[in-house]
Formats: structure tokens, C-alpha cells, sequence
């Protein structure tokens, strides 16, 4: 049998990071973010901080001046307040 | 209407879109109650090659409020899964399908259900639980009602359950009501904006011989009352419950190209609502039907100005001239109907023991008193008739909404609350003119009719 759920359909993509507005962005950074903020912002992802395999993250960037992101990840919205990260993010949209 | 394609958003989103609401005290079981929330409107039975099916990416929830705070204090989940069973083919089915487990049958869906209480708990009731196929015809389906029947699943000895296509039970004259709120029946009162006079007729129900997909289960009374215990004094608010479905879809979609996979990953937000029919599709203005629909009952304070001053009210006395002088010169808030839809009928407006009302939150919800046994002999227009186990009372799969509203609306129920208003003569012969009449219904559980096949409809 092939199970066609349209949510495993989606979920087969692997894990992909997307910023709303086009832009798309290495998994590291965000998954950091995720991790909290006494983890090191620029070192990579260590083997127990990746994502499932099954997982996608999606950031949309609600409010660049603010810092407002939200990151989708599994059935989660995690709401973050990084302005150094959303100027990255905009900054990279024009590279 | 009741609900279907009842907003500009939900209307492009059919298999998130809920159609009615059933509730009622099971009459071959009074002990329970069954309840029904229909999905994907006016389906048209001949659909091959892609029948219809509900959303495997969809939340789909059946709410009781059982304390009168217009949130949910049980909850029925409701999660489909579909299954390609023969990769290669292009086909539905590949030969007749004459049992859940036909090798036949290729695109099939199952479900899981889960029960949750406002404490948190959490309980799976059933997974893998078969939907019947849809009906295609003859050849494709040749005994789809021994399909069906199998099809309704028994959670233990007092709970059964049924997901799948039915037979649309709901009745309305649409084409007549949304060309300019024309109900045939009186059209020749209409005013037709200067176009030439129309005759009165009879109506013509748009939804005849459709599809919907249903999702009903059937459950012990005491399942759903507050405090698990059966209720037995009926004109107690705590024997009366809210009622109503959302659908809900996971919040962030990106779309790939090049028919790669697309990404939809976050929590489920709510993109669907029904409690009482018609409410979102008469009450809410269209900029703010959406929103309503994404919105929970508790919140529906903000849309209870359009239930004190219906703009519908309003509409007939423009449109009918003459017709309704006592509704044109009634100015006082709609109390009636915010009792009926917003708070629940109290005690003693019609009569001593008879109540739907579960409290003073304004909050749409279809309301069922569980205290009130079944009719012995069913009125379609339900209390208003003198029927007390019918509409505002739950809704059965029999009761004439339309009627009941679009006579609630003329000013029918006014009387209930202010016993001063005279109701308009015209009131009697207000109506879409459709009734149930033919309607093929089950006797007993999941009680909507066998579905119409595509091989029969159109003919």
C-alpha cells in the first residue's frame, strides 16, 4: 500500500527552511535560534539539535523592524525577537 | 446555505467546508444522541475519475459546550487518511468493490477518532476505521448499501461511528433566495425593482439529488452532559449543550515547482465553523465571514449587533412592500432571536419546562436540551409548530431550517419576548417553498440517506 496523505505527501519534501517573501535559508541558523540563545549563534548544528527527518521549518519574517519571526516546525509555531536575525534575513533577500 | 460555500475563502476550500450541523436525541436510542457534521457541498454524483473524498491534510472537529461558556468541554477529532492501493492504475477501482477490503478498490480512505475534555485529557478511540467508497454506480458499487453498512463502525456497545458520503438531506430553494432574496411561494409580492411582476410558485430545491460527505457519530448521553450525569430536569440550563464543527488546516503551505513536493508544517487554525444554520450565511456581513469563521463561539459578542438588527429583517420589507408593515415598524433589538441563537431559549418563554438556553454568553452554537425525549411523531418545523424535540431544539435531519429561520426572521418568534408584536399576515405563507418530502432517510444510525450514484444522477 502507498499512503497518499496529502500531510505525508507534503512532509516528503525533507527538511527544508523557507522564508516567507522568498527567500530561502540554511537550516542552521534558524535551528539555532530555536536551541535558545546561550547556544553559540554561528557554530553549526550539533548531531542532537537537527531536525527530524520528517520535519520542515518555515520561518516567516512578520515584522523585519521589529525582529518578529515565526518558525513552523512539526505542528509547533515558535515566535522569536531576533532584529540582528531578521536584518540578516532582509539583507538577503537583496544578494 | 445551511452553511455551504458560505464565505468568499471557505467556498475555494470545499473539503474544509462544513454544510450542517445535526444534533438530536437518537430516536431508536433515546439514551444517546447522534451527532452529524456534513462536509464538501453539492456534490455532484457523477465525479469520476476523482471522486470525492475528505482532507487528509484537514482537522475535522465535532465541539460540546456543556457548561455555556461557548468553549468546547468534549471534543471529537476526526483525522483521514488516504490510501493508493494499486500504484499503477489510473483508476478509482479496477473491478466491482463489493467489501471494505475489495482488492478492487484502489484510492481509500480510513480515520482515527479522538475524544478530548477541557481537562486534557485525551483519548483514541478507534484508528483505521474504513470509509465506504463513494457511489459510482452499478458496476463500480452494485451493492453499496451492504458497503455502507459496513462501513458504520462501533466504537463498543453504546458508541458507533460512520464517515463517508451520504445522500444531502438539507433542502433550500438557493437559486430563488440569492437572485434577491425571491421566495417563490410569495414572489409576486416581490417588488422586482421595476423588472416585469413575477407569479408566485412553488419552489425548487437546489441541493436535490447532491452528495455531502458526513461525519456522525453516536454517543451516550452522558457522554456529553456536564458532569457525565444524565440530565432529567429540562428546564435546567445544565441540561442543555452547545453544539457545533470547525475544520481546521495546518498554518504554514509553501508550494514547490516543477511538481515537487509542497511543504505545510505548524499548528492547525481553525478555517471553518457551523453551529446554528445559517448564521454565518444570513447574519455576518460578507467582508466578515472569514474571520468569523476562524473565530470560536465565545467570541461571538462582536457578531451579536447583527442578531438584535438582522439586515435580512430589514431587506423584507424593502423587497416584499407592504407585506410586513408590524416588522418595518418594530425597532426594539431582536431578542428572540439572540435567545435562539445566541444564548439558548430560557425557561418559561415557551413553556414552563421547555429551555435550550446554557447561559448569558452570546455564542452561536446549536443548542440541545438532552432532557427532552425524542417526538413520537416529528414536526419539520419543530418548535414553532409545537414540537419541542425539533429545531431551535438540536436540529434533526428532517427539520425545515429554512422555514423556521426565514419565518424567526419575518418576525414569527417576536411574540415569544415581547407580547405586544403582532406577527404580519404574510408570516403563514413566509418560506423557500421546498419541503423534505421524498427525502430518502435511514430509520437508524448514521440515519442520511444513501448516497446518489453517478451512474444514476444525472440521468
Amino acid at each position: 500500500m502507498e499512503p497518499v496523505s496529502r500531510r505525508t505527501f507534503f512532509k516528503r519534501a525533507g527538511a527544508v527552511a523557507v522564508v516567507a517573501g522568498g527567500v530561502a535559508v540554511a537550516p542552521a541558523s534558524l535551528g539555532t535560534a530555536l536551541a535558545g540563545a546561550s547556544e553559540p549563534k554561528d557554530s553549526p548544528l550539533a548531531a542532537h539539535e537537527e531536525l527530524a527527518h520528517s520535519d520542515n521549518l518555515v520561518a516567516h519574517v512578520k515584522n523585519a523592524r521589529s525582529g518578529e519571526i515565526s518558525l513552523f516546525v512539526g505542528q509547533r509555531e515558535v515566535i522569536i525577537h531576533d532584529r540582528t536575525m531578521a536584518a540578516r534575513l532582509v539583507r538577503a533577500t537583496r544578494k | 446555505m445551511s452553511s455551504h460555500r458560505e464565505a468568499p475563502e471557505i467556498a475555494k476550500d470545499p473539503v474544509a467546508d462544513s454544510t450542517d450541523v445535526y444534533a438530536f436525541v437518537s430516536p431508536d436510542r433515546p439514551d444517546t444522541v447522534t451527532l452529524i457534521a456534513n462536509y464538501i457541498p453539492l456534490q455532484t454524483p457523477a465525479a469520476g475519475p476523482n471522486f470525492y473524498e475528505f482532507g487528509s491534510d484537514v482537522l475535522y472537529e465535532i465541539h460540546i459546550d456543556n457548561d455555556g461558556d461557548g468553549n468546547a468541554d468534549v471534543t471529537y477529532q476526526f483525522n483521514f487518511t488516504t490510501t493508493n492501493t494499486i500504484p499503477s492504475t489510473f483508476l478509482y477501482n479496477v473491478g466491482p468493490i463489493e467489501s471494505l477490503d475489495s482488492a478492487n478498490w484502489n484510492r481509500r480512505q480510513s480515520y482515527s477518532v479522538t475524544r478530548l475534555t477541557e481537562d486534557g485529557d485525551s483519548d483514541v478511540l478507534a484508528q483505521n476505521l474504513a470509509c465506504p467508497p463513494c457511489n459510482i454506480g452499478p458496476l463500480s458499487t452494485p451493492n453499496y448499501e451492504s458497503l455502507a453498512s459496513a462501513a458504520v463502525h462501533p466504537l463498543d456497545s453504546q458508541r458507533q461511528v460512520f464517515a463517508g458520503q451520504r445522500a444531502e438531506a438539507f433542502f433550500v430553494d438557493l437559486g430563488a433566495i440569492f437572485d434577491l432574496g425571491d421566495l417563490r411561494p410569495i414572489e409576486n409580492l416581490h417588488n422586482t425593482f421595476g423588472l416585469p411582476a413575477l407569479k408566485a410558485a412553488p419552489g425548487v430545491n437546489s441541493t436535490a439529488q447532491l452528495n455531502v460527505h458526513s461525519i456522525a457519530i453516536q454517543v451516550p448521553i452522558t457522554d456529553l452532559a456536564k458532569g457525565g450525569k444524565m440530565p432529567t430536569t429540562s428546564s435546567l440550563a445544565s441540561a442543555s449543550i452547545g453544539i457545533w464543527t470547525s475544520a481546521s488546516r495546518l498554518k504554514a503551505t509553501v508550494r514547490s515547482s516543477y511538481g515537487d513536493p509542497s511543504i505545510e508544517t505548524g499548528p492547525y487554525v481553525q478555517v471553518s465553523r457551523l453551529g446554528n444554520p445559517l448564521f454565518n450565511e444570513v447574519l455576518v456581513p460578507l467582508s466578515q465571514k472569514d474571520k468569523w469563521n476562524s473565530r470560536p463561539p465565545s467570541d461571538d459578542e462582536d457578531y451579536a449587533a447583527g442578531v438584535a438588527h438582522p439586515e435580512l429583517a430589514g431587506l423584507l420589507n424593502v423587497l416584499y412592500p407592504g407585506a410586513f408593515p408590524h416588522l418595518a415598524a418594530y425597532t426594539k433589538p431582536r431578542a428572540d432571536l439572540e435567545a435562539i441563537l445566541l444564548t439558548g431559549i430560557p425557561a418559561g418563554v415557551v413553556s414552563p419546562t421547555f429551555s435550550t438556553f446554557t447561559g448569558t454568553v452570546k455564542a452561536d452554537m446549536l443548542r440541545l436540551n438532552l432532557a427532552i425525549p425524542p417526538a413520537a411523531k416529528p414536526n419539520a418545523l419543530g418548535v414553532i409548530a409545537g414540537d419541542v424535540a425539533g429545531f431551535p431544539n438540536g436540529r434533526r435531519v428532517t427539520d425545515d431550517i429554512v422555514t423556521v429561520e426565514l419565518r424567526a426572521i419575518a418576525g414569527a418568534t417576536i411574540p415569544l419576548v415581547d407580547p405586544t408584536y403582532s406577527p404580519d399576515g404574510a408570516i403563514a405563507d413566509v418560506s423557500d417553498g421546498v419541503t423534505g418530502a421524498g427525502l430518502a432517510l435511514l430509520n437508524t444510525f448514521p440515519y442520511l440517506g444513501t448516497p446518489y450514484s453517478g451512474y444514476n444522477v444525472p440521468a
